[in-house]
């Protein structure tokens, strides 16, 4: 399959400590893959150099064959690779459905028009529909964000996301903080957007059942190093993966 | 320009420095622990001055009337934190709050001024103690420039050794780190924070009386020096102890020096050189922490 | 239903600016009528900045004193029979200044922003303020003549400025109601987020600081006609500051607090001032009343007969996704 993303040598230092270490990834167009590692072993930090958050010391980031080092995100966004977040970032005072919409018209190039009802959109109001139905959202479009329960939030912050018509989508632990039943229901809903648009997704997780239960594929970082990449059944006979875990709770 | 006059000069502006590190200096460190912009902070200079002018009225001392503007500058400061600032802690969208009260308690204090002591010039003379001046080969230092000079130092060495080597310094030092941490501890955080309001105002209150014997004494004074001690507090670095010293020393120089060389535009080097510092360096010349740029 | 409500506040603006004059007030309080719509207009343009986008800028002096400076010194030298054109020029001028404090400042966030539009606006007022063979220094200019079909009685000037500003107002109304009104509603709450919608924060605020400054200049040579006179405190920092308190009083989160905020704060001047000199006093007092009680303005209280606020409908909504 061909790549969709290759990282090559990235690498980052925080003062002394280094975050990512010369990490090399390649993911390939289609796949559903989940990125685990125990606490600060850097992979919010490696998502935030892959989207242009932060600059990196050193490497590249390769996106669509195009070299995206140091691109602006919202360039990034605009370039397909979208992200949602470990604490849900929405605009909380809005509704369920603007905040979805003002993503549509990002979407549409419609964010511009300075005198037109910022409804009168009609591709941006259908798109908008569509993502609330495919989320499941639609019955609280007129709930204000800061009204939904936690896990309706971070719902609604990878629904933002996917209303940017991402080809690859990178998500930040999506079910942190979650009660056991919306756990479920996120996984359910990531395998069904996996496939209803043939979606790349890139998720960091720590709830196992999840990360063995969706990903085809499965990477571990350790402090910043790619330690192993592989199948599920891989990495759970991988020992270097096994001592990771285990030897830091014998510690 | 001549020695004696670059002398003399350089001397003079030291002295605006000292006046103007008293202001800032209490201005930064509220906004160090309190996390407030007291925009207020003029006003407690101008109720120093006022007070003191009250008290020399009916005692006619100098030095009792410095007493008095201090301790009621300071006083007052921490009626205006107790019962007013406290409230709006932590407010979503706090900055733009606390720039209102503050800025509330501006038009409240400089017109409560103008209503006790009426709109015209005072003046409070210098003590006679401090009335001479001396020499230093030709250049004549007035002894109560030496006087304001000497004082500011002495506030510098009080402040570093209470906040770098007393255990309530580190507490409070402390404080402008993590809060929550403190109040775990058992610190009475709320205390510190009206401690620390109270000792800045009256730090503002000292300038206040130190200040009128070489100024003329009116009610708009405290808006005028509240805008030097921004600029200086915002070039040496928001809430740097140190930065408000080398800002003040800036911009009393400036002030000092621009005054000869250009009189008319003397105040608006103080904004250019504050626009540079903000462009080039916005988080103050001494602030590590790159906080202010995106 | 729906579509009267959003159109209520229009309703009653133009009730009761234009009612004014069918009740004829007289010169006094037309001209403080005059007074309080100008200063509307620079308060709602400055709230597309301030309530809408989220940036305190202390500085917008500035371009209501370029407005101001630009129009007077035009009449004042070349006549008035370009007096509209002029106000215009005025605008545009701010506008044009307004790029380049916009590039500068925009790059620092919140108190840093702040207080470097207040350095620009200084630095402007303490030019303004020496520089006496161009600008009048202290003194100001006097006698800007006004053409002719707006000198005689004051409600002429009024009703001129009543149609430039609701022009002004309207489209500001129409902007805030756009979809780049709602990117800019969204940098307020979370600039984190519009980044990662695929937006530039910087250059939309950008443009939102440069439409708020030509409005508010657009004020200032509104008011450079209305007393024939500007002077340097136009520039100087509690214009700014008026500003932002106009918008706090009426409601920096409703279009049309600001204009409410406008009213009050000249009319609490003119009230007081009536009795004493001490207004700036109440004024104080009203905005710590203000800070304290009604934190979203006088607009933006929940009165009993506001909307049903979406709040109260929670209790009874189920979590919306466990439907499937």
């Amino acid at each position: 399959m061909p790549a969709i993303l290759e990282i090559k040598d990235l690498d980052k230092h925080f003062g002394g400590i280094h975050v990512t270490n010369h990490v090399n990834i390649t993911v390939e167009r289609g796949e559903m893959s989940a990125i685990i590692g125990p606490n600060g072993a850097g992979k919010t930090t490696f998502f935030n150099l892959i989207t242009g958050s932060i600059p990196s010391d050193n490497g590249r980031v390769v996106y669509e064959n195009e070299d995206i080092t140091g691109t602006r995100p919202e360039k990034i966004v605009k370039m397909g690779m979208v992200r949602a977040f470990q604490v849900s970032s929405l605009f909380l005072e809005e509704t369920v459905y603007d905040n979805v919409y003002l993503a549509a018209l990002s979407n549409f190039g419609k964010n511009i028009g300075m005198f037109a009802d910022r409804l009168s959109y009609r591709d941006a109001r259908e798109h908008t529909e569509m993502i609330l139905v495919r989320t499941g959202m639609l019955g609280c479009r007129d709930l204000k964000a800061s009204e939904l329960s936690h896990g309706d939030q971070k719902i609604l912050d990878i629904a933002i996301a996917l209303t940017l018509n991402p080809k690859i989508l990178l998500l930040d632990e999506p079910t942190a903080g979650m009660a056991p039943d919306e756990r479920v229901k996120m996984m359910a809903l990531l395998e069904d957007l996996h496939q209803y648009f043939q979606l790349t997704t890139v998720f960091i997780e720590h709830d196992m059942d999840m990360v063995f239960g969706i990903a085809q594929k499965i990477r571990v970082l350790v402090q910043g190093e790619l330690i192993a990449e592989g199948t599920p059944d891989h990495i759970r006979n991988h020992e270097a993966v096994i001592e990771a875990y285990l030897g830091k709770e014998v510690v | 320009m001549d020695l004696t006059t670059f002398v003399s000069q350089f001397i003079s502006g030291l002295s605006v420095a000292m006046l103007l590190f008293l202001i800032a200096s209490g201005l930064t460190l509220i906004f160090g622990v309190v996390n407030v912009l007291n925009f207020a902070h003029g006003s407690f200079y101008l109720l120093g001055t006022y007070f003191a002018y009250q008290s020399m009225q009916f005692f006619d001392n100098f030095w009792l009337g410095l007493i008095v503007g201090t301790v009621c500058a300071g006083v007052v400061g921490m009626i205006v934190e107790f019962f007013f600032l406290k409230r709006i802690y932590g407010r979503a969208e706090e900055g733009a709050f606390q720039l209102l009260m503050t800025y509330a308690f501006i038009l409240i204090l400089d017109d409560m001024v103008k209503f006790i002591w009426g709109p015209e010039y005072k003046t409070i003379p210098k003590p006679e103690l401090l009335a001479g001046s001396f020499n230093i080969g030709s250049v004549v230092v007035p002894l109560y420039t030496l006087f304001i000079i000497v004082v500011g130092f002495v506030v510098v060495l009080l402040a570093w050794y209470f906040l770098m080597r007393t255990d309530k310094g580190k507490m409070v030092r402390a404080s402008s780190l993590d809060r929550e941490m403190l109040g775990l501890l058992g610190t009475n955080v709320p205390m510190i924070m009206t401690l620390v309001f109270g000792v800045a105002t009256a730090m503002g209150g000292l300038a206040g009386v130190m200040a009128a014997p070489l100024r003329t004494v009116t009610p708009g004074a405290g808006v005028e020096v509240i805008i030097d001690s921004l600029i200086v507090v915002v070039i040496g670095g928001f809430g740097n102890f140190w930065g408000a010293l080398l800002g003040a020393l800036i911009i009393g120089e400036v002030l000092s020096f621009g005054i000869l060389w250009m009189p008319e535009m003397a105040t608006v080097l103080t904004f250019i050189v504050m626009i540079v510092v903000l462009v080039i360096k916005p988080e103050g010349l001494l602030s590590p922490k790159a906080t202010g740029r995106k | 239903m729906k579509s009267l409500r959003q159109y209520l506040p229009w309703i009653l603006y133009f009730v009761f600016f234009l009612g004014v004059l069918a009740v004829n007030p007289g010169a006094h309080y037309t001209h403080l009528l005059a007074r309080v719509i100008i200063f509307g207009l620079y308060a709602v343009a400055f709230n597309l900045l301030f309530g809408r986008t989220g940036l305190v800028s202390f500085g917008h002096a500035l371009f209501y004193g370029i407005g101001a400076y630009i129009t007077g010194m035009l009449a004042k030298a070349s006549g008035p029979d370009l007096f509209l054109l002029y106000i215009l020029l005025g605008g545009i001028g701010a506008a044009i200044v307004s790029v380049f404090i916009g590039l500068l400042s925009l790059r620092l966030t919140g108190m840093f922003f702040t207080m470097l539009t207040l350095a620009f606006a200084q630095l402007a007022w303490g030019i303004t303020f020496k520089l006496y063979n161009f600008t009048g220094g202290d003194d100001g200019i006097q006698a800007i003549p006004k053409p002719a079909y707006l000198t005689g009685p004051v409600w002429k000037y009024y009703f001129f400025s009543f149609v430039v500003v609701t022009i002004c107002v309207f489209v500001i109304w129409r902007i805030s109601r756009s979809s780049f009104g709602m990117v800019l509603k969204g940098i307020r709450q979370n600039p984190g987020r519009i980044t990662f919608m695929g937006l530039n924060v910087y250059k939309n605020q950008l443009v939102a600081y440069i439409i708020s400054a030509f409005f508010t200049a657009i004020a200032g040579g509104l008011y450079a006609g209305l007393d024939g006179s500007i002077h340097p405190d136009m520039l100087h920092w509690p214009t700014s500051g008026n500003a932002i308190l106009m918008c706090t009083i009426g409601g920096m989160n409703t279009f049309f607090g600001p204009v409410i905020g406008a009213a009050i704060l000249t009319g609490l001047e003119e009230i007081v001032g009536k009795y004493t000199e001490y207004w700036s006093f109440s004024i104080g007092v009203v905005v710590l009343v203000v800070v304290l009680l009604f934190p979203r303005g006088l607009l933006g209280i929940k009165w009993p007969w506001g909307r049903k606020s979406t709040t109260e409908e929670k209790e009874t909504e189920v979590a919306c996704n466990t439907g499937d």
